[in-house]
């Protein structure tokens, strides 16, 4: 029997009534990849449009189109999420292409801080391996959690699991049906 | 690992934070659990800004700039021993004391710094050195609303926490003030709110995320908060939904602001400043009939040539409506910096002692002459933004700056640098070689503050006590011992501490109503206590005036008519006819503001400097720090534009643009933004290398002396090629140990 939260993917939503724009999250996954051993890299970003403010982060597709069209097996659809095999990525950017949501770039490791030094950061050359930088749910995460959900000071951020999801719906319907 | 409790070291809140210490180095911090500030939260820079602790770049031992083995200001800076770096100093003092007097000597001191650390700074000052020439940052920030508040309502603080806006503030306007950039945790407190359903105003020219959010949001043109808020007190008192009972038994003045409102009726203003009559309308009924309400501002009511007019219509707004003195109403300064209420409490100011008397009071001057041993300067110190000014005027020969980078804080750089090159003496105490230490003569290095133990003072005038975590590295020393050394060099008593705990009970004699009653042990085991706190047995004043008394002299709060004039040339004048007009009595708070430097077609756009949520202020914290710095989608130095400007000068998105005021040329990126006005360009000013206060100008308010933080700019494309170039002279400029400046020739506008 296959276990009802292995049907769809986990994801972590934001919600953008609770979110006020502190960007603790990209600072918390930026210090989750790096103790990782990932490229040191936030995976979500926050947006500030003229209506709001909220982080924008893979949706773990359950037929992510990221995965189906990565040339070298790089991205996968795993058992939780969409997982990414950084040393075979390539860099060739067709699951930015494929990504409906504007949730995966392509970059390196930006590189360290010498604040006294813009001038030779803007001519030097590209040191990193460049790969897709995605939410992976902080998988290896000593200690378990999900850095940015468990440091948002509001809220807005949640681990969203098929079985919270499925009561989402129902309480939704049950809302809208009126009975 | 051991576990430390510290105060977080940036912004007001005063977040405690614990730290995992291994091998004297932080290896982690989180938010502490079981205190009233943030209870377990904490935001990016408390969470993540620790690098700069243990950074290679730590001052470790005294620098003189020395050629060929001795002082000289053409020379280059050299490793000293404490005891030759203060035995200069201390000659050095007393020699321009003896022969230009104690007024030729002026400190800067730091909200960085201890409760502790302040005092006997401004002991040493007042009583060794002889001179009321102090000031700290409270200058260029809430200057304005501790002058404001005082004429108005008796005391220059918050009146209430900010836990109590998430619990049970109802209505929340926020004026000027962007806490979810500059204060997090505070913010979170309004969201909790918002959460709750509270109704939220904002009054603020950009978009902000809060304002977002907002129920109502007045978008009002740069610099015109004073027509809002008169239209608003017009709506409020021509509606009676004013509260008649507590105005006729608490306060004085009504009448006047009643009077003066009559010509800013919501559809006047709506046709000078493009608010929507309807929205200040809403505005107004929502903050008169929801209660408790509370007003949170910042720098948005401040930074003004009429700062303190602003603060005035903030009180004119509470004491109409009865919005004070009670669970969730009031008015939340939302205070920049760790230590910076409690800086003012210490009297680190020109013209008020640590028990916040005036340094011309002679009750009060009679009182320290006793209890430090010494006699006493009766005139008012020079302010900090008048320094370059006295400097250049000869009348200051050494300058003396803890913990500050005034070079990157304050206003028309171009202007600083030139008083810096000119000063027989620069003096700076800092953790690092910054933009401003690196224009100095002698530089003292200092602790930081998870390597000491003393007390702060947040913006809600929580004192809490901060714990060493960790030892410090290098041949360095805590400001007070710093101080209590030269002293010593200086032959002066009164100086003998040991620890800060020392310092502490003195201060508890030095202010008795404000710190009397809180010991190391209260405060500690009570997890901090608001001011007034006047004995043991005293629970702290969470919530002022409570019993609707105020602070001033017969215990009713003052209604202060604030006017606005479209051309900075008539404020005197308008202030004139004012009190001429409603016959006010001649010390009664009032006040007249303008735009100070109107955009114009030489230089069209209106430049508002703001804070980014990742940097604190200089950035010589957070941009030590990795997870800061590259981890929080930093763009950098910006110009931030929206489409239509952008569009009309052909600029897109990431194009480099030369900016230009009559103040200083930058270089900058290009960020195009729906969160700003048509015509208005907002920069942040963490960056040397696009340094937005090179533009800004010298307009400040006309009471306090706040600089405005603005100026009209213009600005053009440029090449990628020309872009570098500017990064390298502005290198030039600031990352080296000669001073340069460029000269701008003075203009009246």
């Amino acid at each position: 029997m296959l276990n009802l939260d292995e049907r769809t993917n986990k994801y972590i939503a934001s919600d953008p009534h609770k979110c006020i724009g502190c960007h603790t999250c990209m600072s918390a996954c930026y210090e989750s990849s790096k103790a990782r051993g990932k490229v040191s890299k936030a995976r979500l970003i926050v947006y500030n449009t003229e209506h709001g403010t909220l982080p924008n982060q893979c949706h773990q597709c359950d037929d992510a189109p990221c995965a189906n069209i990565c040339p070298v097996g790089a991205l996968s659809i795993g058992l939780d999420c969409i997982e990414l095999a950084e040393e075979k990525c390539i860099g060739c950017k067709m699951c930015t292409l494929a990504c409906p949501f504007g949730c995966i770039e392509v970059d390196c490791a930006p590189a360290s801080v010498d604040y006294y030094d813009q001038i030779s950061l803007l001519r030097m050359p590209r040191l990193d391996k460049s790969v897709a930088i995605k939410c992976d749910l902080c998988q290896g995460l000593e200690g378990g959690g999900h850095a940015c959900v468990d440091i948002c000071p509001t809220e807005a951020l949640i681990f969203v699991t098929p079985t919270m999801e499925r009561n989402n719906i129902k309480e939704k319907a049950i809302k809208t049906l009126n009975i | 690992m051991k576990e430390t409790r510290v105060i977080c070291p940036y912004c007001g809140t005063g977040c405690n934070v614990d730290l995992s210490i291994e091998d004297n180095r932080i290896v982690k911090a989180k938010g502490s659990c079981g205190n009233y500030v943030n209870d377990g939260e904490l935001c990016l820079k408390g969470l993540y800004g620790w690098d700069y602790v243990g950074a290679n770049d730590r001052l470790k031992k005294p620098l003189i700039r020395k050629k060929d083995g001795v002082f000289s200001k053409e020379g280059t800076f050299e490793e000293v021993s404490w005891d030759e770096a203060l035995e200069l100093i201390a000659s050095k003092m007393k020699e321009v004391k003896a022969q230009h007097g104690s007024d030729a000597i002026a400190g800067n001191f730091s909200s960085r710094s201890t409760l502790e650390e302040n005092y006997v700074a401004q002991k040493f000052m007042r009583s060794v050195v002889g001179t009321n020439n102090i000031d700290h940052c409270a200058r260029v920030c809430h200057g304005p609303t501790v002058a404001g508040l005082a004429q108005t309502i008796g005391c220059g603080s918050s009146t209430n926490s900010f836990t109590e806006i998430g619990e049970h503030s109802n209505c929340i306007m926020m004026i000027g003030s962007n806490p979810e950039n500059a204060h997090p945790i505070a913010a979170m407190y309004i969201q909790r709110a918002l959460s709750r359903g509270a109704k939220l105003i904002v009054i603020d020219p950009i978009k902000t995320e809060l304002a977002k959010k907002a129920d109502v949001h007045l978008q009002l043109k740069p610099e015109h908060n004073i027509p809002i808020l008169n239209a608003i007190l017009h709506h409020i008192i021509t509606n009676n939904l004013q509260d008649t009972n507590f105005i006729s038994n608490h306060t004085n003045g009504f009448e006047y602001v009643k009077e003066v409102i009559k010509d800013y009726s919501p559809e006047a203003i709506e046709k000078t400043s493009g608010v929507p009559a309807e929205l200040i309308k809403k505005a107004a009924q929502m903050y008169a009939t929801i209660k408790p309400a509370i007003i949170t501002h910042g720098m948005g009511i401040t930074h003004f040539n009429h700062g303190v007019g602003n603060v005035f219509n903030i009180s004119n707004l509470i004491l109409s409506t009865g919005n004070i003195g009670s669970l969730g109403s009031g008015d939340l300064a939302i205070r920049g910096q760790q230590n910076v209420q409690g800086a003012c409490d210490m009297g680190m100011l020109p013209d008020i002692f640590p028990n916040g008397k005036k340094v011309f009071d002679k009750e009060a001057i009679k009182f320290y002459e006793e209890l430090w041993n010494c006699k006493l300067d009766n005139k008012v110190g020079v302010r900090r933004t008048d320094i370059p000014d006295v400097i250049l005027e000869d009348k200051v020969k050494i300058f003396w700056t803890v913990g500050e980078n005034p070079v990157i804080s304050d206003p028309n750089t171009n202007r600083l640098l030139k008083a810096l090159a000119h000063v027989d003496l620069y003096i700076v105490q800092d953790l690092f070689l910054t933009e401003t230490a690196l224009k100095a003569d002698i530089v003292l290095p200092a602790v930081s503050n998870s390597e000491k133990t003393g007390c702060y003072t947040n913006a809600e005038r929580r004192v809490q006590l901060n714990h060493q975590a960790i030892s410090p590295v290098g041949d360095i020393k805590n400001d007070w011992q710093i101080i209590c050394a030269l002293a010593k060099k200086m032959d002066a008593q009164g100086f003998d501490f040991s620890s800060s705990e020392e310092i502490w009970q003195e201060i508890r004699v030095a202010d008795p109503n404000r710190y009397g009653g809180m010991s190391y042990a209260r405060i500690d085991k009570e997890k901090g206590l608001h001011w007034p706190c006047p004995s043991e047995d005293h629970p702290g004043s969470p919530i002022l005036y409570m019993n609707k008394e105020f602070l001033t002299p017969d215990k009713k709060g003052n209604f202060a008519p604030v006017i606005f004039v479209d051309n900075k040339k008539d404020i005197e004048k308008a202030e004139q006819d004012l009190a001429k007009r409603l016959k006010l009595p001649s010390t009664y708070p009032h006040m007249a503001g303008s735009v100070d430097e109107p955009a114009d077609e030489e230089y069209p756009i209106e430049l508002l400097t703001t804070r980014k949520v990742y940097h604190y202020t200089v950035g010589t914290m957070t941009r030590r720090s990795p997870a800061l710095e590259n981890g929080a989608d930093i763009h950098g130095p910006c110009g931030e534009i929206n489409q239509s400007t952008a569009a009309a000068y052909g600029v897109q998105d990431g194009d480099y643009i030369a900016v230009e005021s009559r103040y200083g040329r930058i270089a900058v990126k290009v960020e195009v933004t729906p969160v700003v006005p048509d015509k208005v360009m907002q920069m942040s000013f963490h960056y040397w290398e696009g340094h937005a206060n090179e533009l800004t100008s010298e307009g400040a308010d006309a009471i306090t002396r706040t600089p405005t933080y603005k100026a009209a700019v213009k600005f053009h494309k440029i090449s990628n090629q020309e872009y570098a170039q500017v990064l390298i002279e502005k290198k030039e400029k600031f990352y080296s140990q000669k001073i340069t400046f460029d000269e701008y020739e003075e203009v009246e506008i």
